[in-house]
């Protein structure tokens, strides 16, 4: 196979939500696969998304759920030394409620189970499905909040191990999905801030996806027919859809001109298709993009 | 009785537009409306095109609606302080609260606490009598479940004798400082759980958030009255569900996702909205190709790949829909078109039409 996207070993996907977030994750996933190595999708809370976009494709790789209470169990046996222990606490009755009312546990515990899965290594690449874009600013975060919360112990050395993973470029790579249209690239803007903000870095790849191709050559075309009289009323019509649609071109262009310094290093764009693509057709173009070196500002 | 419509469905699809739009078409026909979202996305504001903040404000998208439509889109540290401001009357305890470490550090970092306060403020606006109706934008769907269940697991916190025990850990002493108390096996259960959560915590920790809900132990009436009443509204019959899709084949799968979680609580949709679902290409696109002497020329293309989004569009939009007729017999589908405006303001203006059909059957 051509050109593979580089990234670190673990891939953190995240972007407002409806820019086909999931299907990129599936496609990185598989990216990994294609080029021969052992590749994992890690999907949270909504197990069938993920595995829905990969379809037939399911085989190439491999797929894991992280289930929030099972996550819980886990971090708070490796905390206590014992899963006897562990459970005994997570299911007493008052403990339960806690966990259950302050959901960021169950983040931070997830979270913990993707790095005790990346420290065992054997994966070439482990693509984590994470939340849209307000919400994964909550789930990167809670690692360093709660490393503050408990300042010394075990559940703070936790929370480091856990922060360092999400903070450390070579270890995990942050990629945001986003569309060629200003309020979707304004919120990406907003959740690339505040990233840096709270974790201390920008994600290292932007994905475009759907990015319209250039009708203006037919646009003009129209425009001329339209100017000699020669197509009737109907062409009055077709070309104010014409025009719309090259507006949203030119639209595209400059917002994703004016995105050009939103991330760390580089920016691939994917073209627009008339329905859903799959994660198989997005493997292909994501490795068209990088071979024709889709553009990388710096 | 003031009443609540629940916008839900997945990313991307024009929930917030909708919301905006079905709110003017309320505030249309008479209803003092207020929008609120929960979504982080800041769509709203765009939408109304005026700076939406975490207070109401007054919204004049057109003259139509002049003095009857309000939005609002909370922001989680504001609603969190406000929230504490409005349960403590006790401006001492606010400065402790405050001060709190837990509530310092994982107020606004914990998952679900927007969706909470949210539901838990729009209650409020609500009984306040200022609005008729309000609409409610809600994240996309995967956090729908942390969304109809929050209240619950707030309240299941907030029952007496759980919050009670809690906040007697605040008198927990580090380990190894001796003198665990008398020997009931009650005592010594408990002190088992409390030992074995120090050391996962860290005891500043665990005292932290004990003395947080040992400050709302005598004011938790308070808020749990509250946190019922929204759960109430929210699930007990009053609450009107609109979901909103798109002709994408994880649109769909979004609704049902939302329409089997609804169930689970024993709700029903109200209705579906799918946005930029027109139902084929515009005859005009067919009558230009027909005349036109290069089909094979850019302009030919150009018009065969418009017409097949449109026809790719439809066919996925009629699928939806028989499947959404077919599970719901009850619940009307209303295909709305795909708006070629370029401001946000436009297409909220433009859908609030063909939206004022669901205004009998959400008010």
């Amino acid at each position: 196979m051509g050109a593979r996207v580089r990234t670190a070993p673990v891939v953190f996907v995240t972007g407002k939500g409806g820019v086909g977030k999931t299907t990129v994750a599936a496609a990185l996933a598989l990216d990994a696969a294609r080029g021969g190595g052992r590749s994992l999708l890690v999907e949270l809370r909504d197990p069938e998304a993920g595995a829905r976009a990969l379809g037939a494709s399911l085989g190439q790789i491999e797929h894991v759920v992280v289930k929030p209470g099972d996550a819980v169990v886990d971090a708070v046996a490796g905390l206590l030394g014992s899963r006897v222990l562990a459970r005994l606490l997570v299911r007493h009755w008052v403990v339960r409620r806690l966990v259950a009312a302050a959901p960021g546990v169950s983040e931070l515990a997830a979270l913990e189970a993707i790095r005790a899965l990346a420290a065992r290594g054997g994966f070439e690449r482990m693509v984590v499905d994470l939340p849209s874009a307000g919400h994964a600013i909550g789930w990167l975060k809670v690692a360093s909040a709660v490393a503050r919360f408990a300042r010394i112990g075990p559940f703070h050395d936790l929370a480091s191990r856990v922060d360092e993973l999400v903070r450390d470029p070579d270890r995990s790579t942050i990629v945001v999905v986003a569309l060629p249209e200003p309020l979707v690239l304004g919120e990406t803007r907003e959740l690339c801030d505040s990233l840096e903000r709270e974790i201390g870095r920008r994600p290292e790849v932007l994905i475009v996806n759907r990015v319209p191709a250039d009708d203006g050559p037919a646009t003009r075309a129209l425009g001329d027919l339209v100017a000699a009289d020669e197509t009737g009323p109907a062409a009055h019509q077709v070309l104010a859809l014409l025009e719309a649609r090259a507006a949203r071109v030119e639209w595209a262009r400059a917002a994703l001109n004016e995105a050009s310094e939103l991330v760390a290093s580089r920016r691939i764009e994917l073209p627009e298709g008339a329905t859903d693509p799959s994660p198989r057709e997005l493997v292909d173009w994501l490795d068209a993009a990088v071979a024709n070196g889709s553009p990388c500002p710096a | 009785m003031p009443g609540l419509t629940v916008l839900c469905g997945g990313g991307g699809v024009g929930k917030t537009t909708t919301a905006a739009a079905l709110g003017m078409a309320l505030a249309r026909a008479g209803s003092r409306t207020l929008i609120v979202t929960v979504d982080p996305a800041r769509r709203l504001a765009d939408a109304m095109g005026v700076a939406v903040g975490p207070t109401a404000c007054q919204v004049s998208l057109d003259p139509s609606v002049a003095g009857r439509l309000w939005a609002r889109m909370p922001d989680v540290r504001t609603l969190a302080d406000d929230f504490i401001g409005w349960l403590l009357d006790d401006e001492a305890a606010c400065e402790r609260v405050r001060a709190n470490l837990a509530y310092r550090e994982l107020a606004d970092a914990i998952v679900g606490t927007h969706e909470l306060l949210t539901l838990t403020l729009v209650e409020l606006d609500l009984e306040g009598g200022h609005y008729d109706h309000v609409v409610l934008d809600t994240a996309p769907s995967r956090h729908a479940i942390e969304f109809l269940t929050a209240p619950r697991r707030l309240l299941d916190v907030l029952e007496m004798r759980a919050l009670r025990w809690v906040a007697a850990l605040a008198s927990v002493r580090p380990r190894g400082s001796g003198g665990d108390g008398p020997g009931a096996v009650a005592r010594w259960s408990r002190g088992r759980v409390e030992a074995l959560l120090s050391r996962v915590v860290g005891h500043e920790g665990l005292v932290s958030v004990a003395s947080l809900l040992g400050e709302v132990v005598h004011v938790r009436k308070r808020w749990a009255d509250v946190v019922r009443a929204a759960y109430k509204r929210l699930l007990g019959g009053g609450a009107r569900f609109v979901l909103v899709g798109a002709p994408t084949g994880a649109a769909i799968d979004d609704i049902r996702y939302i329409c089997a979680l609804l169930g689970d609580f024993d709700r029903r949709p109200t209705a579906f909205v799918l946005n930029r679902a027109d139902r084929g290409p515009p005859p005009a696109i067919a009558a230009v190709l027909d005349r036109l002497r290069e089909p094979g020329a850019p302009l030919g293309r150009a018009l065969v790949r418009l017409r097949e989004e449109y026809e790719a569009r439809a066919s996925v939009a009629a699928r939806a829909e028989a499947i959404l007729s077919r599970e719901h017999a009850r619940a009307p589908v209303l295909r709305l078109p795909a708006i070629a405006a370029r401001e946000p303001v436009d297409i909220v203006r433009a859908l609030s039409g063909p939206l004022e059909e669901l205004v009998p059957l959400v008010r």
